[in-house]
């Protein structure tokens, strides 16, 4: 588990991070945000790279600043594609394994193990420098699994990697979410998280704006409406009966599809929950059924600009 | 154990075939221009113990130790901020003081290897194979090592403070040692070199006494006891500042942050 209590880190003039106060438990924390919104200062603060200027960050429940306790349990994966380029990927890992201070009689079989959880085995005895930019990003993680830390931070880990190394990645998180571990990764790339984990963290111009479970929050924010679009050959007899519903703040027909008909509410929950009664009671032939606001890239917009 | 393999990362980064064929170039070319000299010159004239001390002094001494130990000594850490892989040494469970020792003692091997190397060349090119015990070149392969772990200490710990800290390295052993030597007054005490050449002294022709007594003629030279003390504090001092800084100090770029 990693806590941030107040914490706050400057660079002479410049904040990086803003009074955070967090706690990200067990399991897949997505951290978000624009270029510049603060994840990566949170990240170095979380990986004992810099010291918070104020407040303070515990990492299972430990100062992580130079603390060789705390990278025992701590695993990193580095957005920096600059790597040992002129080590093969096994040596590569060889050494982060070493000094993480695995013992000899363990150390092989796990190195072998990381490189291969990573799909990297065929390609681990050639250089580093030669990888690409996916085999870059494997090899960065297995480093980081290598001694099987309890915590794992892996800042933009999925940058360069191809539709198979993402599927890949994620399994491997998954896998070691379920088992217990603490998983916090960083991302600007909404839709790439969203299909990992519910549970983020947002961040914006060195604050955090929300954080928990994305729907959750999507439906905290009740001063913004919550946009539906639903296609049905009945489009004028639907936004009638839906009119009628007290929390339906509007209904639009759409000047290109007249079967398109978009729907404005600020209750979506109930919206939801009294929608199939309608359309079974009048019998609408509902074709497609969408929200815009239900994905990431919404609530995003929402809390930034709001 | 994982010392071991730190440290022997570090050797094996500082022995890449181009480094080698620096390395070899540093230790050829005074064997050449030796070789020639002791040639050209009648064997009446030549003498070769006098040659062999202007050659350590001023080469081994002068240029190739401090040289090598500015570049890779200031190095061990600047190239890892610069590459950006010191990311991977500071979020591992190895204090980070063991990380530096180790890094700074394959720096004062290889260096070390690489005077002893010019020196033994230096040697055979003049006094020749059938006299080494003419040269004090057992002298000068044991007090090496001590020459090169003191400015590689002090090349350390600029490393350790500054971005950059090859320029102020260069400035240091090539303008600051060597003016402050043959200034008048007490000038030449702060100097790392009055001290190793009073603690591994070599014959010179008499000209060249003379120029370096100008400062001497004014204040004594420090004795080898003096020269002792200030060598080993010296290195223990810097080496235990380097340790202290860089377990303290955060080594993130600023535009880094974000």
């Amino acid at each position: 588990m990693i806590v941030l209590e107040r914490a706050s880190r400057w660079y002479g003039q410049v904040l990086g991070l803003n009074d955070v106060s967090c706690t990200i438990p067990a399991g897949i924390t997505a951290l978000l945000g624009e270029n510049g919104a603060g994840k990566s200062t949170m990240i170095k603060v979380m990986t004992g790279q810099l010291k918070p200027s104020a407040g303070r960050v515990l990492v299972q429940g430990e100062l992580p600043f130079a603390n060789p306790r705390v990278f025992r349990k701590l695993g990193y994966c580095p957005e920096i594609e600059n790597n040992y380029d002129q080590m093969t990927g096994q040596e590569f890992v060889t050494l982060m394994a070493h000094l993480a201070g695995l013992p000899s009689s363990t150390l092989k079989a796990r190195v072998a193990e990381s490189i291969e959880t990573v799909g990297m085995t065929s390609a681990a005895g050639r250089k580093i420098g030669g990888y690409s930019k996916g085999m870059r990003q494997r090899i960065k993680v297995a480093q980081g699994i290598v001694h099987d830390p309890d915590v794992l931070v892996l800042d933009e880990p999925l940058n360069g990697l191809d539709p198979l190394g993402r599927r890949d990645i994620s399994t491997l998180l998954h896998d070691l979410a379920g088992r217990g571990k603490c998983i916090v990764i960083s991302s600007h790339i909404l839709y790439e998280v969203e299909q990992l984990t519910r549970n983020m963290l947002l961040m914006a111009k060195g604050r955090l704006m929300a954080q928990g479970d994305i729907y959750q929050i999507r439906n905290l924010i009740d001063s913004h409406p919550h946009h539906i679009t639903i296609t049905t050959d009945q489009a004028r007899s639907l936004a009638k009966h839906l009119l009628d519903l007290p929390y339906i703040l509007s209904a639009k027909f759409n000047a290109q599809d007249s079967r398109l008909l978009e729907v404005e509410t600020h209750a979506p929950d109930q919206f939801y929950a009294q929608f199939p009664n309608i359309v079974l009671e009048h019998g609408y032939n509902i074709t497609h059924f969408d929200s815009p606001d239900n994905n990431l890239e919404a609530v995003f917009k929402y809390l930034v600009s709001g | 154990m994982s010392d071991i393999y730190l440290f022997r990362t570090a050797l094996r980064d500082l022995i890449r075939p181009g480094k080698l064929f620096a390395f070899a170039i540093l230790v050829a070319l005074p064997f050449l221009v030796c070789t020639i000299v002791k040639w050209k010159t009648s064997p009446e004239e030549y003498a070769a113990t006098t040659y062999y001390g202007i050659w350590i002094a001023m080469y081994v001494y002068g240029f190739v130790l401090t040289m090598t130990s500015v570049i890779f000594s200031s190095g061990i850490i600047a190239q890892e901020v610069e590459q950006k892989t010191i990311v991977y040494l500071l979020t591992r469970p190895l204090p980070r003081w063991r990380i530096l020792l180790m890094k700074y003692l394959a720096s004062i091997l290889i260096t070390t290897v690489v005077c002893w190397l010019t020196t033994l060349a230096i040697a055979l090119a003049t006094v020749g194979p059938t006299h080494l015990g003419a040269a004090p070149l057992a002298h000068d392969i044991l007090f090496m090592p001590i020459g090169v772990s003191v400015y590689s200490a002090l090349f350390l710990l600029m490393g350790t403070l500054l971005n950059r800290p090859l320029i102020l390295g260069l400035i240091f052993a090539f303008g600051w040692e060597y003016l402050i030597v043959v200034l008048p007054g007490y000038g030449q005490y702060c100097a790392i070199v009055t001290y190793l050449r009073v603690l591994s002294p070599h014959e010179m022709p008499a000209w060249m006494n003379k120029w370096a007594l100008l400062s001497a003629s004014i204040v004594e030279p420090p004795t080898r006891m003096l020269s002792w003390i200030v060598v080993l504090t010296l290195l223990i001092v810097t080496l235990g500042a380097s340790f202290v800084i860089f377990s303290t100090r955060e080594y993130v770029p600023r535009e880094e942050a974000g």
